[in-house]
């Protein structure tokens, strides 16, 4: 009975350590990548737009774009979509995405952000709240990873329960629900210029 | 003589311990309940299947059922926006207030006034709009952060200085109870109702305008009113301008330039902002 008992306590401790790896390994990986943003941004040598550049390059690491493109559309819709729409889209999409992200990089400066324990959704799904401290006000932001075959990857942000993919959906299917495919595709080549102009 | 008054004295006195241990009960019977409810559900935690041995085909066809799941979880909301029309008119309104009013008058104001100074300013602001928040947590049954919401105001009403700094904060790790009559609204199931935007205020539906209303009841700020209506209406707009000048407008102009219908991300995010706070 003893060996009995003492054999479950250890499968279940195992399980929980075994458990405990994954969503650690999720968060290991977005903390590196947030470390490597910080100190490319705080990096005094380098100009603003050097500076973009490498952090463009660090969110493709990071920053599952496919996936994030496909949930801002939504399954129906994406379904709809012909293989080039498909393409044309989550090009614009991660181009708009760059863009928005990369604007924002300006404004960070004594900005700090604070890691709290991760929350595992499942084996490939954890999701990673942290505290966004900024001007003596907290923000809460919450990363949802999940895995992918190149590892654990960002699908979505959300930012005092605002999810950024969510905030995308309704614009484009408000589009979609009023227009055709070709007038979403337009308004994201009209807006993608825009970035470029400005 | 000697005697008299101080036995009744204690009469009182015992009268009072009673009471204050009846007072204590309750709100300790209550506080129970309340912890109660905030205890999450303990969930099971998914078993470990051994999933080095899958060929990757099969880590393939997982991946694509999770995307499936994760799209579930993010199923747009329907939005009540009936008066559409009226709404992208006033969005516009609001935008055009903010971007040739309150961007330019913020910059200036900024360039007078240092940030420590604005950043106190808005803890006096928030110092004094007390009571709406402890009266809220009240309404929600929320004890604990309506006993938070009164130490913060005494430490910062004295140590802060007059609510310039808030050290109930910084030293006593009191966060400051973000609660509206809204939220308590929705708290008691009251639906959101239609989508409104308010001119010169921005995005809300009719339950939040309606604690709106009733807010006001309980802000000092409103209540300048009967000084004079100009005092409560110049005060709102100030402390406006002084939020505008410390964020330096930079949550709004990144939303809205962000995106492709600026009206429908601000109204996305601010029903998915309030379904947030409701549920905390």
């Amino acid at each position: 009975m003893k060996r009995i008992f003492c054999l479950l306590l250890f499968t279940f401790l195992l399980s929980q350590v075994a458990v405990a790896g994954v969503e650690l390994e999720a968060e290991e990986s977005l903390k590196t990548s947030v470390d490597k943003v910080i100190t490319t941004l705080s990096d005094k040598e380098l100009t603003m737009d050097q500076k973009k550049s490498k952090v463009i390059e660090i969110t493709k690491t990071v920053f599952g774009f496919p996936l994030m493109a496909k949930l801002s559309l939504g399954k129906e819709h994406w379904s709809q979509f012909n293989p080039e729409q498909r393409e044309e889209f989550t090009n614009l999409f991660i181009k708009l995405f760059q863009d928005f992200y990369v604007d924002k990089l300006d404004l960070f400066n004594d900005e700090r952000i604070v890691f709290q324990p991760p929350v595992l959704e499942n084996e490939k799904k954890v999701q990673i709240p942290t505290v966004l401290l900024s001007k003596g006000k907290e923000y809460s932001m919450l990363y949802k990873m999940s895995k992918t075959k190149n590892g654990w990857r960002i699908y979505d942000i959300e930012i005092e329960g605002v999810s950024l993919i969510h905030t995308y959906r309704s614009q484009y299917n408000h589009i979609l629900e009023s227009g055709e495919i070709e007038d979403l595709l337009t308004k994201m080549r009209e807006k993608k210029i825009e970035n470029e102009g400005s | 003589m000697f005697l008299i008054p101080s036995q009744r004295g204690e009469k009182r006195m015992r009268k009072l311990v009673l009471l204050v241990f009846f007072f204590v009960s309750i709100t300790y019977a209550f506080n129970i309940s309340v912890y109660a409810d905030d205890v999450p559900d303990s969930k099971e935690q998914p078993g470990v299947v051994a999933s080095e041995d899958k060929s990757i085909t099969e880590v393939d066809a997982t991946n694509e059922e999770d995307t499936e799941e994760i799209d579930i979880e993010m199923e747009a909301v329907f939005v009540k926006d009936p008066i559409q029309p009226f709404n992208r008119a006033m969005f516009t309104f609001n935008d055009k207030v903010y971007y040739w009013l309150f961007r330019p008058l913020s910059k200036g104001y900024a360039a007078v006034l240092p940030e420590p100074a604005r950043l106190g300013v808005r803890n006096f602001f928030t110092n004094i709009r007390m009571p709406g928040r402890f009266f809220n947590c009240i309404f929600q049954g929320k004890f604990k952060g309506a006993g938070t919401e009164m130490l913060r105001l005494v430490i910062n009403s004295t140590l802060g200085v007059g609510g310039f700094s808030d050290p109930a904060k910084k030293y006593f790790k009191l966060d400051i109870q973000d609660e509206d009559f809204g939220q308590t609204l929705g708290r008691y199931n009251v639906g959101s109702g239609a989508f409104i935007e308010i001119p010169l205020f921005g995005p809300s539906n009719v339950r939040d305008g309606i604690g709106l209303l009733g807010d006001m009841v309980l802000d000092p700020i409103a209540w300048l009113t009967f000084v004079s209506p100009y005092a409560s209406t110049g005060a709102n707009t100030y402390n406006t301008l002084n939020d505008v000048s410390i964020d330096k407008g930079d949550t709004y102009e990144n939303l809205v330039e962000g995106a492709i219908d600026p009206y429908i991300m601000v109204q996305d995010a601010y029903m998915q902002n309030r379904t947030k706070k409701i549920k905390e």
